[in-house]
Order: structure tokens, then C-alpha cells, then sequence
């Protein structure tokens, strides 16, 4: 009952909200629901404490582990929902794109997560990871800018493709488990894959290859980095609630699934082998992430490439094994998600005032208009406090001077974007691209 | 030995050679209702493979998988994409970005590719050469497709006959996954389409094509 409760009110919810046409009203419903849902984790967290372990009927359990990404999820859906509750405060009444289609997409997404990572069944596992994917595209693609559309049918194509992958993963690992002897109903079991790994019957070969499909496939939406290309695109072209949930959560989740395969091929082949595959991806993340943050000009281009780089170190940590690497990769995935979760949050605030010049392709003035270049004092008043890594927020400030003066000079030209109002910045994204198709 | 039984053995040892038809066929297709009309061939053929092996080893939940791969891959999905194409009024060329002769030639080196990949482990879990051979074709052939044709349509076949080659790979080392996942693969399969379906709307109204090549907006 505990297990299910958490997975019952996301998806209940979704489907309740979607009757609210009123956005205040939805907003509300959704706000009540998370609540509920943030309650009823609290409660499952706190007896998995308790008690240990907790199972609910073949498909369904819930462990240490499974508790921990948990609280995550947990604390970074609060916060999005109470943050997404300002930022549609101008959602228009569109086909997929109005206040109660994004809380509903929301709570899919927040379902399809939970089941992750309180699936037994390594197959269900993988049904719920395709989930996310399907939840999450029209929440990337929200905005139907050119962008969107184009960041969303990428990340739809790529995940797709890098889960069907883990599919097959996920078939041989069961073959293996199979001729190992496990009876068909129980070979994806994770609980008696891990009793049956240590007594050498299952093929080792075949468990190699497994962990190989698994690693690239989930590896996809891990975001390591050969097959990284989506995340920029979507964490940049998604509503920022949203690339938040992208960032915080559903990168650990896809961890999570690694560290379940991880567990049962340690244990059955020994670690060297899945452990080297994951310090060989964790470093490459690492290195190429960490460049290519250097030449990023857009605050959320730099936040994705961030994420991909901490995703990095995580896989760095799981790599070296161990208890203590195991440790320093779970604190490392907890610290840098509520990181993630806060500065996404945080962004919208700095863009908007820098009037996100990064965003505008060219100003629509002349260059010199008026010939007077004058300088905006960014000053403390109004530098946001990114409290975790105060470097990477300033680092925008100094690297991207020029934008600032860009910025200046539309302001100084009397033309409107300069100032905002404190409602035109509730939906600071939209009310940007309604500008930009003007122009 | 009864006809059905004639059959079944026909089936098991003759389907990969279909397969490999379907496999170079799919490689000249011009037309995006040609290219469809292939996939809906290919997923009967491996209808035709599942109920044989449910017969065969006497499995009533193969025979459940083997209506809904009929259902879904044969009848649903070819008729959805004929109705995408027709609503989406696109132009019926697949827009390969490799000449017929190129892409057969692309397709045998798959082939004979799968032969040498698989070789090792035919052996040692007692499956037929041609048969793994087959599913690991199929999915090359499926990458193949996504990365050569630039029609959002073809992608999505691609990503498609990909997944016919994974599934086909379950049921010939293991007989298939137990029904429970199996179908819940299904679901995840109708639900991937229809959104993708969403997002070639999507394309074709604020771009007025469908040629995903030209989407490079966002790089970087």
C-alpha cells in the first residue's frame, strides 16, 4: 500500500487536473497534489528507514537505495511546482501548451520516475525509462518555437533510439539469466539476479555484452558524452521548471538504472570490467564537458554542459567503487541535483536582468545607435546569489560583458525590451520569443 | 506429419531469407508508402515467426504476442503512417542522402557484417546462424535508415525496423520476454509513435517541410 501510493496520486492527479480548464484553479490542484505526493515519499522514505527493505506483490520494491533518489525526486518536485505556479502565470490556452496540460505532463513525468526507482523488475525498469522519455518530450518541446520543436524531436529521436539499445541490453541479460537457470518469470527479478550472480552460472561473456548495450542505452539519457547531443538542446529550449526537473532528477534516475545493472555484473564478473566502461565515460564527460563549457555564450547552454560534466564525476566515483566511491558518487548526485535544481530556478532571474541578450540572436538596432555606449552597473543589489557555485554565476557576469553592453545600448535607444515589469518577468521566456516573432 | 506442422518447419527456416529481402528492399525504396508498405511485409513475416514458435514449443502467451505484433505492426502503424503522410500532404520521397545503388551495397555489407558479428555465439546458444544474423541486421538496417533518410517519416520507420530487430533477437534466444513487459514494450512503442506523430505536426507547421536535415538550428 505504501508503494503505491506515491505512484497512485501522480498518476490520479494527472488525470484530475487535466479537468481544471481555469490555470489558477489547475495551479492549485497541482500544488495540493504535490504536496500529497511529497507526503506520502516522506512516509515510504521513513519506512524503508524503518524497516529496511519493503516489496509489493513481483514488480514493485523499495530500498535503501531506491529511498534515496527518492528524497530527491521529492524535494525537487516541490520546488518546481511552487516555482512553475509563477512562471504560467501567462500561459495561453493552446493545444498541449496551457497551465493544465504542463501540470498534467508534470505529474506523468514525476509518475514514470517514481516507478524507476521503486521498480524490482529490471523489464518494468526499462518500460518506465521509455516512459520518462515520452513524458518529458512534449514538456521540452512546450513552447512550439522553432527551438522547441526542434530540441524536442531530437530529444524524442535520440532517447529513443539510446533506450531501445538498453532494450537489448536488457534482453540479453535476461537470456543470460535464463540459461543460468532462473525460471522466466523471475530472470529479470533484480533481487534473485543478485542471489543467483555470485555462483558463477550465469555467462559471463553475455553479461559483458549486456552491461555494454545497458551503459550506452541509459548512458544516452545519463548524457555521457558521445551521445550527449541532446541534453544542451533540451535543457536550453525547455520551460525552466522544467529543465530542472531534466537536470536534477531525471539524470539521476538514469543513473539509478546504471547503478542496478552495475550492481548484479560487479557482482557476477567481477568489477573491473563494468567499472573501467564507467570511469572511461566518466572521465571523457568530464574533460569534454568542462571545454565546452568554456565557449558557451548562453547561460543554459553553460548549466547543461555543467550537468553532463557532474554526471561525469558521479560515473567517476560509481568507477572507483568501493564503499567510499559509492558514497562519494551518492553525495556527489544528492549535492550537485539540489544544486542543479536551485541554480536552473535561479536563471530565469539572472536572464532576465541581463534582459537575456543571449537568448536575441542580433539586436534588431544598429549597432552604435545613438553613438553613446554606456555600461550597466551589475551591481550587488542586483547580483543573484547562486549560493552553492557563486563562480558560475559570475563567471556570466565578466565573460559576457559585451552582451551587457549590447543590452545597454538597446535601453539607452528607448526601445522596449530594457525594463520589465515584475510581471512581465513571471514569463520572462515567453513573453522573449513572442518578441522575437514580432521581429 | 500434419500441413501445420509442415508449415511451422517451413516458416522457421525459410523466415530469415524473408527478412533479408525485406532488408534490401527497404534499401531502394524511393517512396515513403513503399518503404511503410516493406515494414508492414517484414512484421508479417515475423508474425509468421512468433505463431510458428508458438507452436512449436507449445507456448499459448507467444500466441498473444504474435496478435498483437499483427495488430500493432502489421495493420495499425502502416495505416497511422499512411494517414500522417496523407494529413501531413508531404512530398513522397524519402530524401536519401545515398544513391539506390549505394544503400544496397550498405545493406549486403550489414548483412554479411551480422554473419561475421554473430558467428561466435550461434554456436553456443544453439540458435541458427541466419536467424541471429537476421535480428542484427535488422537493426543496423534500422540505423542505417534514421541516419541516411532525411524525412522525419523515415525516421521514425527507421527507429521502427531497429526495434523489429531487437524484438526479433528476444524471440529467438529466449522465446520472447515474459508477457507482462512484452506488452508494456508494446504500449511504450504506440505511445513513442503517436508523439512522434505530434512532433511532424509540429515540424511541418513552423518549418513547412519535413526534412529533418535542416533542422540545425541549435548547435554547439
Amino acid at each position: 500500500m505504501l508503494l503505491l501510493l506515491p505512484l497512485a496520486i501522480p498518476i490520479v492527479g494527472a488525470g484530475l487536473i487535466l479537468l481544471f480548464r481555469n490555470p489558477r484553479v489547475a495551479t492549485r490542484a497541482a500544488l495540493l497534489l504535490g504536496g500529497m505526493e511529497i507526503v506520502a515519499l516522506g512516509a515510504l522514505v521513513w519506512q524503508v528507514h524503518v524497516r529496511g527493505e519493503l516489496q509489493e506483490g513481483r514488480y514493485l520494491r523499495a530500498d535503501g537505495l531506491s529511498a534515496f533518489f527518492l528524497m530527491g525526486i521529492a524535494f525537487i518536485s516541490g520546488l518546481v511546482l511552487v516555482y512553475a505556479s509563477g512562471y504560467l502565470r501567462h500561459m495561453g490556452e493552446g493545444r498541449f501548451t496551457s497551465a493544465r496540460w504542463f501540470y498534467a505532463l508534470v505529474f506523468m513525468f514525476l509518475f514514470t520516475m517514481i516507478s524507476v526507482c521503486l521498480a524490482a523488475n529490471l523489464g518494468l525498469l526499462w518500460i518506465m525509462m521509455e516512459g520518462t522519455t515520452l513524458a518529458s518530450a512534449l514538456l521540452v518541446g512546450f513552447y512550439n518555437t522553432e527551438g522547441a520543436v526542434e530540441a524536442g524531436w531530437k530529444y524524442l529521436i535520440v532517447c529513443t533510439v539510446g533506450i531501445a539499445f538498453a532494450l537489448f541490453g536488457t534482453i540479453v541479460l535476461y537470456l543470460a539469466a535464463v540459461k543460468a537457470g532462473l525460471s522466466p518469470d523471475m530472470a529479470l527479478d533484480w533481487l534473485s539476479l543478485m542471489k543467483a550472480a555470485p555462483g558463477g552460472s550465469i555467462d559471463p561473456h553475455l553479461l559483458k555484452l549486456a552491461f555494454v548495450f545497458i551503459i550506452v542505452g541509459y548512458g544516452t539519457k545519463i548524457g555521457f558524452v558521445p551521445m550527449h547531443s541532446w541534453l544542451p538542446d533540451a535543457h536550453t529550449e525547455a520551460p525552466t521548471p522544467i529543465s530542472a526537473l531534466l537536470s536534477a532528477v531525471l539524470l539521476n534516475c538514469a543513473m539509478y538504472a546504471v547503478m542496478r545493472y552495475d550492481a548484479v555484473v560487479s557482482r557476477a564478473v567481477g568489477p573491473v570490467f563494468p567499472h573501467s566502461l564507467l570511469l572511461i565515460f566518466g572521465v571523457l564527460s568530464m574533460v569534454v564537458a568542462g571545454l565546452l563549457i568554456l565557449v558557451q555564450r548562453n547561460l543554459k547552454r553553460m548549466m547543461a554542459y555543467s550537468s553532463i560534466e557532474h554526471m561525469g564525476i558521479i560515473a567517476i566515483g560509481l568507477g572507483l567503487g568501493g564503499p567510499l566511491g559509492l558514497f562519494g558518487a551518492l553525495l556527489h548526485s544528492c549535492a550537485a541535483g539540489r544544486d542543479r535544481g536551485n541554480l536552473r530556478q535561479r536563471e530565469d532571474a539572472v536572464a532576465a536582468r541581463l534582459d537575456r541578450p543571449e537568448h536575441r540572436p542580433r539586436p534588431p538596432q544598429p549597432r552604435h545607435a545613438g553613438g553613446v555606449v554606456r555600461r550597466v552597473d551589475v551591481g550587488k543589489g542586483t547580483r543573484p546569489r547562486g549560493r552553492h557555485h557563486p563562480g558560475d554565476v559570475e563567471d556570466v557576469f565578466d565573460s559576457d560583458r559585451n552582451a551587457v553592453e549590447r543590452t545597454a545600448e538597446v535601453a539607452a535607444s528607448g526601445h522596449v525590451p530594457g525594463q520589465r515589469s515584475p510581471v512581465h518577468r513571471a514569463g520572462p521566456q515567453r513573453a522573449d520569443r513572442l518578441e522575437e516573432i514580432q521581429a | 506429419m500434419d500441413l501445420v506442422g509442415i508449415a511451422t518447419g517451413q516458416i522457421l527456416s525459410s523466415f530469415s531469407v524473408f527478412l533479408f529481402l525485406t532488408i534490401l528492399l527497404l534499401a531502394v525504396a524511393r517512396r515513403i508508402s513503399t518503404a511503410v508498405l516493406l515494414f508492414s511485409l517484414q512484421s508479417a513475416v515475423i508474425t509468421a515467426e512468433v505463431l510458428a514458435t508458438a507452436f512449436q514449443e507449445q507456448l499459448p502467451e507467444a500466441y498473444v504476442v504474435g496478435v498483437l505484433v499483427f495488430v500493432i505492426k502489421v495493420v495499425t502503424i502502416p495505416r497511422a503512417f499512411f494517414l500522417l503522410a496523407d494529413k501531413l500532404k508531404t512530398v513522397r520521397d524519402v530524401k536519401a542522402s545515398t544513391t539506390p545503388t549505394q544503400s544496397v551495397f550498405i545493406a549486403a555489407a550489414i548483412i554479411y557484417l551480422s554473419y561475421a558479428a554473430v558467428h561466435s555465439y550461434g554456436q553456443s546458444m544453439h540458435v541458427p546462424d541466419d536467424a541471429l544474423a537476421a535480428a542484427v541486421s535488422l537493426i543496423l538496417t534500422g540505423a542505417f535508415l534514421m541516419v541516411s533518410r532525411k524525412k522525419a517519416l523515415m525516421q521514425m520507420l527507421g527507429l521502427l525496423v531497429l526495434e523489429n530487430g531487437i524484438f526479433l533477437a528476444a524471440l529467438i534466444t529466449t522465446f520472447g520476454m515474459p508477457l507482462v513487459i512484452e506488452i508494456g514494450v508494446f504500449f511504450d512503442i504506440l505511445i513513442g509513435l503517436l508523439l512522434m506523430g505530434i512532433f511532424t505536426f509540429r515540424i511541418s507547421d513552423t518549418f513547412d517541410h519535413l526534412d529533418v536535415s535542416k533542422l540545425r538550428r541549435l548547435r554547439g
